[in-house]
């Protein structure tokens, strides 16, 4: 029961199921994970929705004589996945009427992803081949990348800058390289800071530049 | 927990755009595409530091090891080497020396065989040349005083490896002869399997060589008996070449000229003994035999020649020690003989041009002449 499970996390009684849901997002995500052996993908919910199912169905059936709330938790949403992930391949084995059904249904939502993805796929791939033309990968990137949020918050306002001024962006990319001392001059920041994430800067002058709406969209988030 | 778009899948890894901004390297896991947008967990990061760290220790690691390896085979490879004789010299005056050398004749090894030889300390002998070796050990042993009693050296050789070695046993020789000048030299030849055996008895390679050809008393005893009685017991045995000390020659030089050209050598015939001073030792046996095999004339020669071989205290060819010798040496001269005897002429006077055998062949002392008679009249009496 609800009442059992909060004395076990040991939180405030008025807690409600929604709210408690919220807070153990990541644990569910976490549980599903690990069970599936992949990522949980963000609009594939299917997955998603069942682990909260069994999440649910957790709080309902616990009581305080099962151990901890948490691993018990962990348990149904694992057999609940399993159970899912089998009806699933079940169903990819049953009639051909039910087949038609849900293959359309899903294809439907196929489609729709697929769609979506190509635009970002397109992107990712253009924002690769412009940035290699610049020297570096993304695995550069994701190595060089300013790690501190404020670092980086400040790097992308810089960036939106630079992006605005047409001289910066088309010395950019004649010269493949950052106008570094004009931008100080310009903006008054300091060398360190463009050089230190120069990479960054750059990739993100190029997503605004281009208009890569999604990634622009997904950063900015 | 972060929300990322998958940017890159690579074969290990994957790259993500988290919805900070921050791109990470993430664990591959299956059913990974670009452009799926993803819940991860900070386990999943790929911590680039660590994985150069990674490659970095990867990299020393395998280099380490081959050097290692390297390393390994090398010194391997070079004990083996070292420990490969060329060839075995020993020295009997009375300590019992066993040199070891390889086949650039750098000594590898100096060794005492019997008691007093292992009371000198050889271990300053090493990775120097044979000739370098061997005066160093002459003068320790004068410093010892062994050479004030002793006057006689007998030298064991023997190679590891069969083949070609005439040209190091010239060198050999040379060195000991320029060594020991007054001391009266004898050679005794051996194989591979004589120095292992002399080795197990724990005698000198020559002491077994000798014992091989001794008789019996000198055998019995053929590990304490002084160098002096075993050369002079085997002194008229094949594969024994024996030498005179410098002082005896001189007084002989001037008849030794004279004589020269009376000796026939046929060098080119000789089986064995390239040295230069090999082939008088080998003259008086060629002349013997070969006057066993030829009429009276001959003989008469012979006789006239015997004087001047006296000088030469070894009687038969150095023989392969393998074969058996005195059978070798009677088949085989008589050709040798007949040849040399016929043209007596030209071979002297080549031998005397080419191999500057003049100075050689004075080495000869006064004091043997009257045993290698004997044995020259026995081997006559006997044939």
């Amino acid at each position: 029961m609800l009442e059992c499970v909060l004395i076990d996390l040991d939180v405030n009684g008025n807690t409600s199921v929604n709210e408690l849901i919220d807070k153990h997002m990541p644990f569910i995500i976490k549980s599903i994970s690990d069970v599936t052996g992949r990522y949980v993908s963000c609009e594939n919910d299917e997955e998603l929705s069942v682990g909260l199912l069994g999440f649910h169905e957790a709080i309902e059936r616990y009581d305080n004589e099962k151990g901890h709330f948490l691993s018990f938790a962990k348990l149904v949403i694992g057999s609940r996945i399993k159970n899912y992930l089998k009806g699933e391949n079940k169903h990819q084995h049953s009639s051909l009427e039910e087949l038609l059904d849900k293959g359309l249904e899903i294809k439907d939502e196929y489609l729709e992803q697929k769609e979506d993805n190509s635009i970002l796929v397109e992107e990712i791939n253009m924002l690769k081949t412009e940035i290699s033309s610049f020297g570096f990968t993304l695995e550069d990137l994701a190595n060089e990348a300013p790690k501190q949020q404020a670092t980086r918050i400040n790097a992308i306002s810089l960036s939106e800058e630079i992006s605005k001024d047409e001289e910066f962006t088309s010395f950019m990319y004649v010269k493949k390289r950052l106008p570094i001392k004009r931008i100080v001059l310009k903006f008054s920041v300091t060398e360190k800071v463009i050089k230190r994430s120069k990479k960054f800067i750059i990739s993100v002058v190029i997503i605004i530049d281009k208009n890569f709406s999604v990634l622009k969209n997904w950063i900015r988030k | 927990m972060n929300k990322g778009m998958i940017m890159e899948v690579k074969k290990n890894y994957a790259i993500a755009l988290n919805d900070e901004g921050i791109m990470d390297k993430i664990l591959f896991k299956q059913n990974m595409e670009v452009g799926q947008k993803i819940f991860y967990f900070e386990d999943d990061v790929v911590k680039a530091t660590a994985n150069k760290a990674h490659r970095y220790n990867n990299f020393i690691k395998s280099f380490g090891s081959i050097a290692a390896l390297f390393l390994l085979v090398f010194t391997f490879f070079n004990t083996m080497r070292y420990e490969q004789a060329y060839a075995v010299v020993s020295l009997d005056i009375n300590p019992s020396i066993q040199i070891e050398a390889d086949s650039n004749q750098q000594i590898i090894k100096v060794e005492g065989v019997n008691i007093d030889g292992k009371n000198i300390d050889f271990s300053d002998i090493k990775d120097i040349s044979l000739n370098d070796g061997i005066d160093k050990i002459k003068e320790k042993l004068i410093a010892k005083n062994y050479l004030d009693t002793n006057r006689e050296v007998l030298v064991g050789y023997a190679f590891i490896e069969n083949g070609d070695n005439s040209a190091y046993v010239d060198d050999l020789k040379d060195a000991i002869q320029s060594t020991f000048k007054t001391e009266k030299v004898t050679y005794v030849k051996g194989d591979k399997e004589d120095v292992n055996e002399a080795k197990t008895k724990g005698i000198s390679l020559g002491r077994y060589e000798a014992s091989l050809v001794a008789d019996e008393e000198t055998k019995s005893k053929i590990d304490k008996a002084p160098v002096k009685d075993i050369t002079s017991s085997i002194k008229d045995k094949e594969n024994v070449v024996q030498w005179q000390a410098e002082d005896a020659k001189i007084a002989d030089e001037k008849a030794k000229i004279n004589d020269a050209p009376v000796t026939n050598i046929n060098p080119e015939v000789k089986t064995e003994t390239p040295l230069k001073e090999t082939p008088p030792v080998n003259v008086p046996n060629k002349n013997a035999e070969s006057d066993i095999n030829n009429p009276d004339i001959e003989k008469e020669k012979d006789n006239n020649i015997k004087p001047e071989k006296n000088e030469v205290l070894v009687l038969e060819p150095e023989v392969p020690p393998i074969q058996s010798g005195k059978d070798e040496t009677s088949t085989s001269n008589p050709s040798k003989g007949g040849t040399s005897i016929i043209i007596e002429p030209n071979g002297t006077i080549e031998n005397n041009t080419t191999s500057g055998k003049i100075e050689e062949n004075p080495n000869k002392t006064p004091e043997v002449p009257a045993k290698t008679d004997d044995t020259l009249v026995s081997k006559n009496t006997k044939n």
